[in-house]
């Protein structure tokens, strides 16, 4: 059976919380998977397209070249070039920069985004394992406040730690916010 | 745009700005090929913001790309005109039958 989880340190994090997941069902306690869900992502999806843009910022880098080739050709047989040539090669320097920078900045979010499911990732199974004893309990039948409160503090903490995880994405995003717009436009 | 001295020439400068113009279609192709859907990037609205804002940057790239396309092929008719230009300004001499 799948965990459910595209993220690699996710899909063991689901592995080694399946006792306090378990537990916490018994208590009523939030489940600790489905908070884990909110960090799930897929890194290496999102590297390929990152990639495909640099695929992209190199094809640019062709089209410019010979577009270089078409005016130097010109040049040659014309008193006076029209001024929209250099508009345009200085619009093909912008948007190759563009691209390059939209390229860098899907492999930083990627890793960024890896980095974070990991960390939570982590962080769940290191508080799955400070409850192992009360989870145990739980699991055994035992309702004592002490293993109750424990199960549901632990469950909480894996809630809070996903929770300060996700509302990070906000700061990655905000790295794309000078890409969003076209950098060059028709005149 | 001037009139040129050389319209063959000048028309081969077009056809290598139509092949450039060409080339930048594919580059718009290319970046398009980048977009995925929202599911890598996770399920928290944070997440399908990131993933909103991602789509529109490579919207963005793909814009790029199809404005230099356009550019660069209206570059390519304006040296056309230019060589055109040259041929008619050339006196015509009456063929004989």
């Amino acid at each position: 059976m799948t965990s459910g989880f595209e993220h690699p340190a996710l899909v063991l994090a689901a592995e080694r919380l399946t006792s306090l997941r378990a537990a916490a069902a018994r208590v009523g306690a939030p489940d600790p998977l489905a908070a884990l869900q909110h960090v799930d992502c897929s890194p290496s999806v999102l590297r390929a397209s990152a990639a495909q843009v640099g695929v992209g910022r190199q094809a640019l880098a062709q089209a410019h070249a010979e577009f270089r080739d078409g005016v130097e050709v010109a040049e040659t047989c014309l008193a006076s070039f029209p001024p929209e040539a250099d508009r345009v090669d200085g619009q093909y320097r912008a948007a190759a920069a563009a691209a390059a920078a939209t390229a860098a900045a899907g492999l930083s979010l990627a890793d960024r985004l890896d980095a974070l499911a990991a960390a939570a990732a982590s962080e769940a199974i290191g508080i799955a394992s400070d409850a192992g004893l009360f989870v145990m309990a739980i699991l055994a039948g035992d309702r004592s406040p002490d293993a109750v409160s424990a199960v549901k503090a632990a469950c909480a903490a894996v809630t809070s730690s996903v929770r300060k995880h996700v509302e990070s994405i906000t700061d990655i995003a905000a790295a794309l916010d000078t890409l969003t717009v076209p950098a060059v436009t028709a005149p | 745009m001037p009139v040129s001295r050389d319209p063959d020439r000048l028309r081969g400068a077009a056809d290598l700005l139509d092949h450039a113009a060409a080339a930048g279609d594919k580059t718009a192709g290319r970046f398009a090929e980048a977009r995925i859907e929202s599911t890598p990037f996770g399920f928290s609205a944070q997440a399908r913001d990131l993933a909103a804002r991602w789509e529109a940057a490579l919207a963005a790239r793909e814009a790029d790309a199809r404005v230099l396309g356009d550019e660069t092929s209206d570059l390519a008719g304006r040296l056309r005109m230019a060589a055109g230009g040259y041929r008619a300004a050339r006196p015509r001499i009456a063929a004989t039958p």
